[in-house]
């Protein structure tokens, strides 16, 4: 098969139609990816909002991720120790990790980023205000503005000068179930106010639906091929609720959203995402008509990747698959080449697969083994030849 | 897969007093409902059952039945904390007529998340569960710098640590936890548990833990076993 373009051959491996290699995509937070962009001379290694895709094109990309909605900002943040920074939600957000460090330990830590090695601990921002909790809470409660500027602007942007050649995802980020419990309105509080206040609860997704609708709208009229839809409710082993209640809370929700999408563009192709195990619910995605999904973390519940892609693999796209828990923060370049391996077999044979790291490629990572996953990769990732033949 | 029954406590009419019965409490605890546990277990003290009797006989059976099936992924995240905070209402009644009856904790366990990680769901069910199979247990929250676990061993002279990490990024910091102690000469006094999304028996092994909560009922029947163990060895 002659070259595809990146554009292509994302699109292509969406729709489960042949492609000449399997397409990929990483996805970085900002510490790897400036020690990434050291080696490659990138001077703009930005996340977040400010994304610059560059880098990212040169391991290989064929999609450009932007995303928006309530992850966006936050987690690329800079918020100082014992500051509480809010996002446009009135989320209020901290620093982890640095509260009791002393100068002398400043230094240590210091010690830990070091090049080669993985960083030994990452300070992290959090939610620690969760602005709805009540009823009271909700009634002054102002949803942000969906048709925010600051937020849309840059996909234009990036669809002007990048979608000639590459796919364009927006992404979305938490959405509704995951949006209620780790921001608005806080895990514990969300999780037993289903049961104490369920009235509340509906109340604040219908908030979250009507919110992410008009965004998602938003995106699609600046011409993007798809929106991700991210919404974690898996957990290591299993769900963190019950298939019947996500049923219940989420589904009807995101029928209605994803037919406001496709009203919008009916060519539009759609991901949705969850961290975890969520494989009890992956029918349920496919009649929701879902393009793509990623059940792929390998060191979860449902482990049997071949499984999952012969049960489902007709019905929709599948990414990632690579185990960023354990192989690629803690493996040996040759396991990690071993890991591509297993992956490629397991998902590409057949098409309908995109490679990727099971989430994003944290400070943990030390650089031999990202090169050797993008080598081998690139060695194990192309149709007609082994494995793929 | 089939759903775990709630077992009923051989014998417990005579434990209790003329025309009682539990069945309302179990059921209470099982479905969660906080307010009836609260009002029957003071009833029962009221009455005069035993305080251990109130536990055993009354609290135990829907708490345990639920996690069973949490365990098994028939119930899910909130109908756990649900029976948790039900099993909860009754114990914080009970605890200070154990305490007068010089009714020891099983153990004393410190609970925290490791420094740089603010997760807390997983940790506070194996807390909630810890509390209720009878061990003291002292929460240090999240993001927990590995002097304060050490400091809090100390003060409360304790019998277990556990660490709980969800990231990658984050689980290293177990180990560094786990390096302080021995540097601090307070490694040999302690039993480490680690637990958390991205852990493993493996990483338990090389991090130098005792052992591995791989879900909340291993994490409490592991604890269980270790400090039955350290009693024996005593005795």
């Amino acid at each position: 098969m002659k070259e595809l373009l990146p554009r292509e051959r994302f699109a292509r491996a969406v729709r489960r139609e042949p492609v000449d290699r399997v397409p990929v995509m990483y996805r970085m937070k900002a510490e790897a990816k400036a020690k990434l962009a050291r080696v490659y001379g990138i001077d703009d290694a930005s996340t977040g909002r400010a994304h610059n895709p560059e880098l990212e094109l040169r391991l290989g990309n064929d999609a450009i991720i932007y995303q928006i909605g309530i992850n966006a900002d936050f987690s690329h943040r800079h918020i100082k120790i014992g500051e509480t920074w809010h996002n446009h939600f009135g989320v209020g957000y901290g620093k982890s990790g640095l509260e009791m460090r002393t100068a002398e330990e400043e230094v240590e830590f210091a010690k830990t980023q070091e090049f080669w090695g993985p960083a030994k601990i990452v300070p992290e921002n959090f939610p620690n205000f969760h602005p709805i909790t009540s009823e009271e809470d909700l009634q002054n409660y102002k949803w942000p503005d969906p048709a925010d500027p600051v937020m849309l602007a840059p996909i234009r942007e990036l669809c002007d000068k990048y979608q000639k050649d590459y796919y364009i995802i927006v992404d979305l980020s938490s959405s509704l179930i995951e949006a209620a419990y780790a921001h608005v309105v806080g895990t514990q509080n969300f999780f037993l106010m289903t049961f104490d206040k369920p009235d509340l609860i509906k109340k604040v997704l219908d908030g979250l639906t009507e919110y992410y609708t008009e965004l998602g709208k938003n995106a699609i009229a600046m011409g993007v091929d798809m929106i991700r839809v991210g919404d974690d409710v898996g957990a290591q082993k299993g769900m963190m609720i019950s298939p019947a209640q996500w049923r219940e809370l989420a589904k009807p929700r995101f029928e209605y959203m994803f037919k406001e999408f496709r009203k919008a563009n009916s060519d539009l192709e759609i991901k949705l995402h969850s961290c975890g195990d969520y494989s009890p619910i992956i029918p349920d995605m496919v009649e929701l008509g879902v393009d793509l999904s990623g059940l792929m973390q390998p060191t979860g519940g449902n482990k049997d990747q071949v499984g999952i892609k012969r049960k489902f693999g007709n019905d929709l796209a599948l990414i990632g698959g690579f185990d960023v828990q354990n192989l690629l923060p803690r493996g040996q370049v040759e396991a990690v080449r071993n890991g591509v391996l297993e992956t490629m077999k397991n998902l590409a044979v057949g098409g309908g697969y995109i490679f990727s790291p099971s989430h994003y490629i944290l400070a943990d990572v030390p650089i031999q083994n990202i090169y050797a996953l993008i080598e081998a990769q690139r060695e194990f990732g192309t149709y007609g030849k082994y494995p793929l033949n | 897969m089939s759903d775990p029954e709630l077992k009923i406590p051989e014998g417990w009419e005579e434990r209790a007093v003329k025309d009682w019965e539990w069945a309302t409490l179990w059921e209470a605890v099982e479905e969660g409902d906080h307010g009836y546990a609260h009002e029957r277990v003071k009833e029962a003290i009221d009455v005069g059952i035993d305080p251990r009797v109130i536990l055993d006989d009354g609290l135990f059976p829907g708490f345990n039945v639920q996690g069973e099936r949490f365990s098994e992924q028939i119930i899910f995240i909130p109908e756990m904390l649900i029976t948790a905070r039900a099993m909860k209402a009754g114990l914080a009644l009970i605890r200070p007529l154990l305490a007068a009856n010089d009714e020891k904790p099983l153990g004393t366990f410190i609970m925290g998340t490791v420094l740089g990680d603010m997760h807390d769901i997983g940790q506070s069910i194996v807390t909630i569960m810890l509390e209720n199979a009878g061990f003291e247990v002292i929460n240090l929250g999240t993001d927990v710098h590995p002097d304060r676990f050490i400091e809090a061993a100390a003060e409360h002279n304790a019998d277990m640590i556990g660490f709980s990490a969800l990231l990658s990024t984050t689980v290293y910091y177990q180990k560094v936890t786990i390096d302080e102690f021995v540097k601090a000469g307070h490694r040999d006094k302690v039993h480490i548990l680690i637990g958390g999304a991205p852990t493993t028996q493996e990483w338990a092994d090389e991090c130098g833990a005792d052992g591995w909560g791989g879900d909340a009922m291993l994490a409490v029947n592991l604890a269980r076993k270790l400090i039955t163990e350290k009693r024996a060895a005593w005795a």
